[in-house]
């Protein structure tokens, strides 16, 4: 048979079929946006709670107060505890100046990033070119997706798509930023060896040096520390509490009564911070509850789904069975039989998988909706800031679709389908000419 | 040289593993140009043999001969050939498609027939309407005839690819008297242009149609 032959009349059995043919592709589109559905929420958790995990703020533990002249020897009894990632001292941890730099401003942006310190540990993983080594000096690590600016993104105030600044652009480039105290100012310039997924890391305006860097950094800008203190990064969001009984164990912290310190205005790091990591953990291990959850649904809805698809399947190709028996008296064979249907099926997948993807758009519409209008202003104004942000990136939930996941489970749907209607078909074509036109 | 020839035909089918024979030791010959009824009561084995012979069927030992060629051993695919070239089939439902209309449905068999091209498909298909005496129904579907104007689509169908074998299984069972006669008539004017036609029945009607007369009984065909 030819091929246009073999689509003309596929085309053909779509429209003489278009009852059974309408019902059959509403099933398949919900099967395939409910797929499509939980396969999202799935996937953006997922990626949530992996950002959180690998933000390295949510894994510190600080500022512990020391003396001097015992500092050293707290920091390597700090770093022998399973569990601790690194320990940050006052010099190694923030740069204490301004940091501007001329080459990241883009349509009014400050150009102002925030630093940190990485080791070989500690440091991001990179989609392009290398990570900070322990030997690194003036070497600088970027997001992919940079937005430099004096002003964090708001809640509200989401940041414009053209305003980022590709980090790509600068590697293997130099990247001069300008250190500004009351005093002085200094530029220096770094060489870009990385990139980072900004959205891996939930960050789109820090860059990362080496630790020495920062040390060196703040002696040349003559800083000096008032008190020393102490930052301890964990490796897991997860092992935060545990490692914080053994410092207290070990006499190198104080127990630290949260709830009763706590409260909004405070401006205290240490109670902050904390506090803040005792949320994390919280809502990360519900958020995997609530992922494993999920699975457990996908895969269940998607088998009863799957099933159901293949029952209305062999329902509608035995109460066609007739046309089969019409087609093999008029001489075509079992395979053009086959070709035949086999085509019509494939153009109902793809009919159904367009408006599945069609309707899914719209369900996320309408979940942005609600996420943006009624989670989001219910929040604000009542609770802290780190709710305020943790809501914030949950709402960016609705927004994201796993391609690999979409495309493997479309064709999973559709082979199935296919396989079905030729194992049945098969079935029903080996049958006596009798029984096929009864 | 004999149209259709079965010689020492056999069939068999198996119920519960209890064999049933329905045909028993057949031998006949079908020419060209002449119309053969074969009667025998319900159950005799009449479908099978007619399904045997449009090589929907085979039988369990024996040969079949269409064109003096041996069929039995043939693959399933070149038997569809023939089935497309060869044979016309009409039956007592009609087993008309019912979401095509007269036309669509009399075209169906022309798809897969290389020999036609677009315009002689349309062209055929009018000829045959005009044959069967339906030019006003070209567009209604199978719902909107009476029984006698299934069945003339179901011959024009049957003749779309212009077979010389016509098989009809109890093509009147469902007609009335007027009808039925009128069917009798264009198979007759078929075989009277050459074609060979088998006509299974029960009504004794056919035998006044019939150049020959077969019994089917106790699997034995006199
Ligand atoms: N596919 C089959 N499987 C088992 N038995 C069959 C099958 N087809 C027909 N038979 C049996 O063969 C006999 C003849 O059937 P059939 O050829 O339909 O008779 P007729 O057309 O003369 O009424 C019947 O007893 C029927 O039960
Ligand atoms: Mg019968």
């Amino acid at each position: 048979m030819k091929v246009k032959t073999l689509f003309k009349l596929a085309v053909q059995r779509l429209k003489y079929n278009r009852k059974r043919n309408f019902i059959i592709t509403i099933l398949m589109m919900l099967i395939a946006i409910i797929i499509l559905f939980l396969g999202m929420i799935q996937y953006s958790i997922t990626k949530y709670v992996e950002s959180m995990e690998n933000n390295m703020e949510l894994r510190t533990l600080g500022d512990y107060l020391y003396i001097p002249s015992k500092y050293q020897e707290i920091k390597n009894t700090i770093n022998n505890i399973e569990n601790v990632e690194m320990v940050v001292d006052e010099f190694e941890r923030t740069i204490h100046a301004g940091q501007e730099s001329k080459q990241l401003q883009k349509n009014g942006t400050t150009g102002t990033v925030f630093l940190k310190p990485a080791n070989s540990k500690s440091c991001p993983e990179v989609i392009e070119g290398r990570k900070i080594s322990n030997n690194d000096k003036y070497v600088i690590i970027l997001p992919n997706k940079i937005y430099a600016n004096n002003q964090i993104e708001g809640v509200n105030n989401q940041i414009k798509e053209s305003d980022y600044i590709s980090g790509e652009d600068f590697l293997g480039k130099e990247l001069s930023i300008e250190f500004k105290t009351d005093e002085k100012t200094e530029i220096i310039k770094f060489e870009v060896i990385g990139i980072y997924d900004s959205e891996k890391y939930n960050d789109v305006s820090t860059p990362y040096i080496p630790m020495n860097t920062v040390k060196m950094i703040n002696e040349q800008l003559g800083y000096e520390p008032k008190a020393y203190f102490m930052t301890i990064v964990v490796d897991k969001i997860e092992n935060l509490e545990k490692v914080q009984k053994e410092l207290y164990n070990a006499g190198i912290i104080q127990e630290t009564k949260i709830e009763e310190e706590a409260s909004e205005d405070t401006t205290d790091s240490n109670i902050l911070e904390t506090n803040f990591s005792h949320v994390t953990n919280i809502s990360l291990k519900t958020l995997n509850i609530i992922k494993n959850v999920l699975v457990v649904a996908l895969l269940s809805s998607a088998i009863i789904l799957l099933f159901l698809l293949i029952i209305t399947n062999i329902n509608k190709t035995y109460l066609l069975k007739t046309d089969l028996g019409i087609l093999k008296i008029e001489g075509y064979t079992n395979k053009d039989i086959q070709k035949i249907i086999i085509l019509e099926n494939i153009f109902l997948c793809l009919i159904s998988i367009i408006f599945a993807f069609i309707g899914f758009k719209i369900l996320q519409l309408i979940m942005n909706i609600i996420f943006e209008n009624i989670i989001q202003t219910n929040t604000v104004g009542i609770t802290a800031m780190a709710i305020k942000e943790q809501i914030y990136y949950i709402s960016k939930i609705p927004q994201s679709l796993d391609i690999k996941f979409s495309v493997i489970s479309m064709a999973l749907f559709v082979i199935i389908e296919i396989a079905s209607t030729y194992l049945i078909n098969k079935k029903i074509l080996k049958k006596n000419i009798k029984k096929i036109l009864e | 040289m004999s149209k259709i020839e079965i010689i020492n035909g056999y069939k068999e089918y198996l119920k519960k593993k209890e064999k049933i024979s329905v045909l028993d030791n057949i031998n006949v010959k079908f020419e060209k140009e002449k119309l053969y009824a074969i009667m025998g009561e319900s159950g005799s084995g009449k479908t099978t043999l007619l399904n045997i012979i449009g090589t929907l069927d085979t039988l369990t030992q024996g040969k079949l001969l269409i064109n003096d060629k041996e069929i039995i051993n043939l693959k399933d695919e070149e038997k569809a050939k023939i089935r497309m070239k060869e044979i016309g089939f009409v039956f007592q439902n009609f087993y008309l498609n019912p979401n095509m209309t007269v036309e669509e449905n009399i075209m169906q068999p022309m798809y897969i027939n290389p020999e036609y091209n677009r315009i002689s498909m349309e062209e055929k298909t009018e000829e045959l309407i005009k044959m069967v005496g339906l030019e006003s129904r070209r567009t209604h579907y199978p719902k909107e005839l009476s029984g006698g104007e299934e069945q003339r689509v179901a011959i024009a169908r049957a003749l779309a690819n212009n077979p010389e074998i016509i098989l009809a299984d109890e093509p009147t069972g469902n007609l009335d008297k007027n009808n039925e006669i009128k069917i009798l008539e264009i198979l007759k004017d078929l075989s009277q242009k050459g074609r060979c036609v088998i006509i299974v029945s029960h009504s004794n009607k056919v035998i006044e149609y019939a150049d020959k007369v077969l019994n089917l009984k106790e699997g034995k065909l006199e």
